[in-house]
């Protein structure tokens, strides 16, 4: 229920036609999570707050640069320094008291994503990578959440809301529906390599706030199954239909269990992957703990010496494709062959073509594991 | 057959122009091909492909008129 103050405050809402009270309440029952304060945050967070909704989360580990205020307008000179959901979240409380806003100076990971996104109706998300957008999307599939898309590269932008329901009430189109899989966060360079103009995120940034009050309070057609494309040189807009297929499928965790597991920092290959491998020594530990791995063997099937120890699932390399339903995402995986060169090639296939995270290649393959066990004996 | 092919964000750049009208291509397999072998920066690159503003998934035929998009992700926020 509103109050006097708040129905004086929300005025222009209750008056306006197809709004009116019943949608204002709609914003004051409702919880939204923010990823990131930043170019997209700032925006998208005032008018969020201006509007009505009832719980507004804000989280973003970064702190107050001098190169943000050129477009991250909830901050100003005195603030350099200071951790953004601070500072947002002490102005937006300012703005409007009925707001209950919470903040959380923290990096978005694979727990707190499951924990916290529970909690809340509808994510927004405004992150600046990729590792952290991949992470949203899989978050809220597997929690059956919408969220609100919007992303941005020198003049250009997209605004989407993945994984709503459509009029008929079918799930609509996720991130991955429209990109399977990240492109290397190396090829794509950030706001801060490249530059932004500064508007841009403003324009995008009030679209996300435009399209989570769609959703919230049920008017118009929210971009449900729609990208929005945006250029601010030419003010060209256009809307691109997407649908929801499983072509992303095999590429993303299949449960919260297979979720927590995955390194979406490695994924997005913006942490290094190198020292992905074990030596004959390491593997001679490794059969110790057996139970903590899965030993893949990717020679022909007949092919010799055969190494008791090791046999636990034999993919020769030509049918790797074929069988990756076997193959653990959560158990490191080394993968082995007679010298290292195949396995090294599977583990290229497995990572590339379906986005594993927790391979290892057995250096020198069996010809060396053996060769050092000889010696032990 | 023409179709017309537009370019964004990284991929604009890559191909150093906004957009292209590409002759007798039946497909967008043959489309993409045809691309990347003309503008070599393309083929690093990931994206999503649009046909009359419609986002597809593997090969499709192309007709006469048809307008393609190619579609990078962005990161920025």
């Amino acid at each position: 229920m509103l109050n006097e103050k708040e129905k004086e405050r929300y005025n222009r809402h209750l008056i306006l036609s197809d709004f009116g009270i019943e949608a204002q309440e709609k914003l004051k029952n409702y919880k939204v999570l923010v990823v990131g304060a930043g170019g997209l945050g700032c925006p998208t967070l005032l008018y969020l707050v201006a509007a009505g909704v009832g719980e507004i989360g804000i989280m973003d580990d970064d702190e107050i640069e001098e190169s943000n205020l050129q477009r991250q307008i909830l901050y100003s000179v005195d603030d350099l320094g200071k951790l953004k959901v601070e500072v947002a979240a002490e102005k937006l409380r300012k703005q409007n008291p009925y707001v209950n806003i919470k903040a959380y100076p923290v990096r978005l990971n694979n727990l707190n994503a499951i924990e916290l996104f529970s909690v809340y109706d509808l994510i927004i998300d405004g992150s600046d990578n990729f590792s952290t957008r991949y992470l949203v999307n899989d978050a809220c599939v597997l929690l059956n959440k919408a969220f609100v898309y919007g992303s941005i590269y020198k003049y250009e932008g997209q605004v989407s809301v993945f994984n709503s329901r459509d009029k008929y009430a079918e799930l609509s189109a996720t991130y991955r529906c429209l990109f399977p899989e990240p492109p290397a966060n190396s090829s794509v360079l950030s706001c801060s390599e490249i530059g932004v103009i500064g508007v841009l995120p403003g324009i995008i940034g009030v679209f996300q706030a435009t399209e989570a009050i769609k959703i919230i309070t049920g008017i118009g057609q929210p971009l449900v199954n729609k990208l929005l494309l945006f250029d601010a040189l030419t003010m060209n807009t256009s809307i691109i239909e997407v649908t929801r297929n499983d072509h992303w499928k095999n590429l993303a965790p299949q449960n919260i269990e297979e979720f927590v597991k995955m390194d979406y920092e490695v994924l997005c290959e913006t942490k290094q992957t190198e020292a992905r491998s074990y030596c004959a020594e390491e593997m001679l530990k490794c059969i110790h703990h057996k139970n903590e791995f899965q030993f893949l063997d990717v020679r022909e099937i007949n092919e010799t010496p055969i190494i008791n120890e090791l046999i636990d699932l034999q993919i020769p390399l030509d049918e790797i494709s074929k069988k990756t339903n076997l193959i653990s995402r959560s158990k490191k995986v080394i993968v082995f062959c007679k010298s290292g060169m195949r396995s090294s090639h599977a583990i290229k296939i497995l990572k590339n073509d379906y986005g594993f995270t927790n391979l290892y290649n057995l250096e020198g393959g069996v010809i060396a594991y053996l060769h050092l066990k000889n010696k032990h004996v | 057959m023409k179709v017309t092919v537009k370019f964004f964000g990284m991929i604009a750049e890559a191909a150093g122009i906004n957009s292209v009208i590409v002759n007798d291509v039946n497909d967008t397999r043959e489309l993409v091909q045809f691309l990347e072998t003309g503008f070599p920066k393309i083929a690093q690159q990931k994206y999503a492909i649009a046909i009359n503003k419609k986002s597809i998934k593997g090969n499709m035929k192309l007709s006469e008129g048809d307008e393609v998009a190619l579609l990078p992700p962005f990161a920025g926020g």
